[in-house]
């Protein structure tokens, strides 16, 4: 309607919305020219907006937006798509997104954490497969990359019809990949999200095929390990079942585990023992199809929670609730059949795959045909749901990622046995390793048997019940003996042993009786800053009558190291509640938490050091539970005046760089007449200040050292490359050492041990980073890799590095291979030093034996135990405690044939529970320290 | 536009394990947002991909206490993840308590109404918003009609100048900007069922 000549705005709205308005040319004819028709469609169209706010919504960021596209980006990986093309050739032919081998690439059908599933066209073959590479950034992990390819090997082994067949296992261009056939249909997942639950007889159809393709691959020893609903897929109209990415699991583990999926990154299909981290079998696949069966027919899995914690406790202490609550057409045997698959004890389920295919094979031809097909005999009622489950959890320290957490987090919970074990069996045992090595352990267990306890030439002093959960070395002074633990024994009588703290005890040196303990209680917020039933985890550190430590609540302690023995209250506290013989007398108290704004990571606490009136801390700054910066505005390294707790200085360097928690403890070392005080900081880089500080409360540095190669990658679990420093330095003849690692629960995995000069100034690492952009400026140092080629970054070697060597792997022996013996993997241990004989161990449970002066290494030793502790040096032996709860003696000696001759070690100690801390020596005694006990023993040899 | 049984079955199905539709939806939209305001607050690239990874991850497991009495399911999705991002962006404050009940306290907590973090998060999900509808409308005009939008209205040309590139009266122009900008509202209302985003 023209009004006044004009367009109303009905008409105008037509003109904006109408795609061919019946009048459209006659009112845009006249909008075109007319100012006032055109003011007013503005004012329509924008409805409120301004042309500014237009600009500003839809110029595109300045922030790059590397590996999120929407749609593309797959919630499944976190692998960018960006870094799925590198890897593509340009191609010319039609429709294809690049060429990878001998495959045009036509589409991409998923990622997971292992890797990129392609649609392959492979020309010369003139057929389709789906074309699975894994993913570039595991790719640069030899580990990685060699598991990829011998899982995939082993799998391609397995030829049956209900297995999806690999059809070639090679390696492009660096990356290794498989080849299997496309299965056009979908997975057992996808059907039940679109069509809800099955129907009894298509559960049961679908999971007697999968048993069958089970006993199939299960006959050639190899496991699936990851039996779940998006690894059947039902291929389209025949809905034959198809087991796909038979035995990769185990090639992802490390990579998919410790990842944060948003959609999956639930374990609810693992096994009891895969969720402990405990050695599986094939039966491990039976408790998964258990999940599955009880999935197709309820549309949920058995064990679902908020969190994979959550999860994993669910699958190893609860019993699901009963099929048949949420189904009511599902048949009581089917209930049966589900509730013996899904069992806790392995022992307890079906004991083979093809015994559950033939059952189920039964069931389904009475389906089929109940009236000419009997039914087959009904599993006993023995197994049911709501069964209460009381199994005692064994528990194991090694294997991938998280799954260490739970099992770690689970032998806190559960591990609560309070008082001394004399004979206790050790509570850990080996799994998760290699088949092969779990028999060379039984080997050379069987072998070394006769030497089981003490040796007869060494007196036992005394014992003395800890906590349950001991972690470091006891610190011997004076009279007395000093060591961190948990309140598992329960000492004192208004703290039983029910409480969870963390306590430091005091025992008399001449014969272990208790005097005192100082009690923290935990902090109310849980595993962030604290963790349950950990205790202290800060050895202490003790001069003159002064004893400092760090307890699990973030603070620095001085206590006094008679207690109330010497009938005074010292220090500047007063108010101690409990002032008995029994409690401990504290000096001062530095809350860092408070006073500083400090976050500790999961009991990241430090032993302290001590010089000249002034205590040095690392304060434990580090990631919340999420563990994402940005970090608490808080130093990672402090001061503090000795005599009153008052702070002196303070540094925040590693800033929000730190990659986790800050573990490392300070060291102050006298280089050419000058004293340092060395930090290891979160950020994985080694610094050097003057003790004395600078002004106003500041830090002055003398140099710093990058402890990670610049390229290395931050990544929690075993195929990050980028490490932490979990201890002091070590200083001997004017260098230092220093090994890394990660904190244990996140595995294992490449570590290394440097050797470096600390009279240098600045920045001595061996390498500097710049970009391309400028070539001539280092750039700053970056947390999660410092160098980032696609970026344009690239090194230089340092001019001013301060390297002597470093040592990371070695080929010994000249066979051309790396075995385990030749590499430093991540460590937890300080250096020990002879002559030129240098000790140290990594957690695989490898004693290294090096030269000191050049690095080389002169041999190896397989434990095969986890190993957390130091070697000692005492005469001329070599002490190693082991968490198979073994304190191992070696000869010190640069020949293997010497140091354990005929492969054994001189002696092996059973301590009867895990060994976690350093073995202590003075004069007259050892002291080993199992998890919940204090030995002291009779030492013979020379202190070191 | 999206009744209260579109928003329970978007919910139902987020709620589900597996990647859909929904998610991705949700995903598409807030993963970059996300990213851009960590990068925007001085995050390291790599460390605000964990970020984004990390709250999506928290704002999915408490989709679950969506309650829909308590107003529209994406203005909730809204508020929830802000909450979470803003907070653990402001920095000093640190976590505090266990890992769930220090997303619950995040995600429940809301920050100053002046809080430039807020406020950057709102600006950015406008963004992706609008950005979202621009790559859904591009496909629907003919390529002069966006151009002559896109010319004037993104790259700020003078309309003269467009008009005279692309061949048409100046009039023409000011009417195709005005087509163009009023469909994209009409996605963006579309597809965030209404909610584009509070003050």
């Amino acid at each position: 309607m023209v009004t006044n000549n004009h367009y109303d705005d009905d008409a105008l709205m037509k003109l904006l919305r109408d795609r061919i308005g019946a009048n459209e040319d006659g009112v845009f004819t006249h909008v075109e020219s007319c100012a006032t028709c055109q003011s007013q469609l503005e004012t329509l169209s924008k409805d409120g907006l301004t042309w500014e706010e237009v600009a500003e919504l839809l110029t595109p960021s300045g922030v790059p937006l590397t590996g999120f596209t929407g749609h593309g980006a797959d919630e499944d990986s976190g692998v960018s798509p960006t870094s799925n093309a590198s890897f593509l050739e340009a191609s010319e032919y039609p429709a294809s997104l690049g060429r990878f081998a001998r495959y045009e690439i036509m589409e991409i059908l998923g990622r997971g954490g292992m890797g990129i599933v392609m649609r392959g066209y492979d020309t010369s073959l003139n057929r389709h497969s789906a074309v699975k590479v894994l993913a570039p950034e595991l790719a640069g992990n030899a580990a990685a990359r060699k598991r990829f390819s011998r899982e995939a090997r082993s799998a391609a082994a397995v030829v049956h019809p209900h297995v999806v067949p690999i059809q070639t296992v090679d390696e492009h261009a660096g990356l290794p990949y498989l080849v299997m056939p496309v299965v056009e249909g979908r997975s057992v997942d996808a059907r039940v999200q679109d069509s809800g639950p099955l129907q009894v007889i298509e559960a049961v159809r679908i999971a007697a095929q999968i048993a069958d393709g089970l006993a199939a691959a299960h006959e050639q020893g190899l496991v699936h390990r990851d039996i779940k609903p998006a690894n059947v897929l039902l291929e389209n109209g025949v809905e034959r079942v198809h087991i796909t990415d038979f035995g990769l699991a185990r090639a992802i583990d490390d990579a998919s585990m410790t990842r944060s999926g948003v959609i999956t990154g639930t374990p609810q299909y693992m096994s009891p023992e895969q969720a402990h981290g405990d050695a599986i079998d094939h039966r491990s696949d039976l408790f998964s199809l258990g999940s599955l069966i009880y999935f197709m027919l309820t549309g949920r899995s058995p064990f679902r929670a908020e969190t994979t914690m959550g999860v994993l406790n669910r699958i190893g202490n609860d019993q699901p609730r009963s099929v048949r609550s949420i189904n009511t057409d599902v048949p009581e045997w089917l209930e049966r059949i589900v509730a013996k698959l899904l069992e806790k004890q392995p022992s307890s389920r079906f004991q083979t795959a093809s015994e559950v295919a033939e059952l189920l094979d039964r069931w389904l031809a009475h389906l089929q045909q109940p009236a000419l097909i009997p039914p087959p005999q009904p599993l006993s009622s023995q197994a049911k749901f709501g069964k209460s489950p009381r199994r005692k959890w064994l528990v194991v320290a090694t294997g991938a990622g998280f799954i260490v957490v739970a099992a770690f987090l689970f032998m806190m919970q559960q591990d609560r046995k309070p008082g001394p074990s004399t004979a206790a069996a050790p509570a850990f045992k080996a799994a998760g390793g290699e088949e092969t090595k779990k028999e060379a352990k039984d080997k050379q267990e069987d072998s070394v048997a006769a030497l089981t306890g003490l040796h007869s030439g060494q007196k036992e002093f005394w014992r003395a019940a800890l906590g349950t959960m001991t972690m470091r070395a006891p610190v011997v002074h004076d009279d007395h003996v000093y060591v961190g633990s948990n309140n598992g024994h329960g000492y004192l009588e208004r703290l039983p042993a029910s409480f969870d703290l963390g306590v430091l005890l005091c025992f008399r040196k001449s014969d272990g009786k208790f005097l005192w303990q100082h009690s923290n209680h935990k902090l109310p917020t849980g595993r962030v800053h604290d963790w349950p039933q950990l205790g202290i985890t800060s050895r202490p550190c003790v001069t003159g009558e002064r004893l400092f430590y760090v307890t699990n609540r973030g603070e620095i302690v001085c206590l006094d190291t008679m207690g109330f023995h010497d009938s005074e209250n010292d220090g500047v506290l007063q108010d101690e509640v409990h002032t008995d013989l029994n409690e401990a007398d504290v000096v001062w108290r530095f809350d860092m938490m408070k006073e500083l704004g400090v976050q500790p990571h999961n009991v990241s606490t430090c032993t302290i050091a001590y010089s000249r009136g002034r205590i040095f801390a690392v304060t434990g700054n580090g990631v919340g539970a999420s563990h994402v910066p940005p970090l608490a505005d808080a130093p990672s390294f402090i001061a503090v005046d000795s005599r009153t707790g008052e702070l002196l200085w303070q540094d925040t360097s590693p800033g929000q760089n730190v990659l986790h928690g800050q573990w490392g403890s300070p060291t102050v070392i006298e280089v050419k007449g000058e004293p340092q005080v060395i930090f290891p900081g979160g950020d994985g880089w080694l610094y050097s200040f003057d003790p004395e500080g600078a002004e106003n409360g500041k830090s002055k540095l003398n140099w710093k050292f990058d402890c990670n190669s610049k390229e290395s990658v931050w990544k929690l679990g075993a195929d990050g490359s980028r490490n932490n420093l979990l201890h002091g330095p070590t200083l001997h003849e004017g260098r230092l050492y220093v090994t890394m690692g990660q904190d244990p629960e996140h595995g294992g995995g490449q570590g290394r041990l440097w050797c470096i000069d600390p009279t240098g100034t600045g920045d001595v690492s061996p390498q500097l980073v710049y970009n391309k952009r400028d070539p001539e400026t280092p750039i700053a140092h970056r947390r999660k890799q410092a160098c980032v080629v696609a970026d344009g970054d690239f090194t230089r070697p340092n001019p001013n590095s301060k390297v002597f060597w470093q040592f990371e792997q070695q080929d010994v022996n000249g066979n051309g291979k790396i075995e385990i013996e030749e590499t430093m993997s991540r460590s937890l241990s300080k250096i020990a030093i002879k002559d030129d004989l240098l000790f140290v161990s990594d957690i695989e449970g490898i004693l290294h034996c090096l030269d000191r002066i050049t690095g080389k290494q002169h041999w190896g030793y397989d434990t095969f135990s986890n190993v957390y502790s130091t070697p000692v040096i005492v005469g001329d032996h070599v002490y190693l405690g082991t968490v198979d709860g073994d304190v191992l003696v070696f000869g010190c000696s640069a020949d293997l044939k010497a140091a354990a001759p005929d492969g054994k070690p001189h002696q092996r100690i059973d301590c009867g529970s895990s060994v976690y801390a350093s073995v202590v020596a003075d004069g007259s005694a050892l002291y080993f320290t199992t998890k919940n006990e204090l030995i002291a023993v009779e030492n013979k040899g020379e202190v070191e | 536009m999206n009744g209260p049984e579109t928003r329970e079955s978007l919910l139902a199905s987020l709620d589900s394990p597996v990647a859909d539709e929904s998610w991705r939806e949700f995903a598409a939209i807030y993963r970059p947002l996300i990213f851009r305001v960590a990068v925007a607050k001085g995050l390291q690239h790599a460390d605000a991909e964990d970020l984004t990874q990390e709250a999506l991850t928290a704002v999915e497991r408490s989709l679950g206490s969506y309650e829909a009495s308590r107003g529209s399911f994406r203005s909730w999705l809204y508020q929830i993840t802000r909450n979470l991002v803003v907070n653990h962006l402001t920095r000093g404050r640190g976590p505090d308590g266990t890992g769930d009940s220090n997303v619950a306290r995040l995600l429940a907590q809301h920050p100053q109404p002046n809080d430039d973090t807020a406020t950057l998060f709102r600006l950015e999900y406008r963004r992706a918003r609008f950005q979202q509808a621009a790559s859904i409308a591009r496909a629907e005009f003919h390529e002069s009609t966006w151009d002559a939008f896109w010319l004037t209205a993104v790259d700020l040309r003078s309309i003269e100048s467009v008009a005279e590139e692309l061949g048409k009266s100046q009039g023409a122009v000011r009417v195709a900007r005005c087509r163009v900008l009023d469909r994209l509202r009409v996605i963006v209302s579309q597809q965030s069922g209404g909610f584009e985003a509070p003050e």
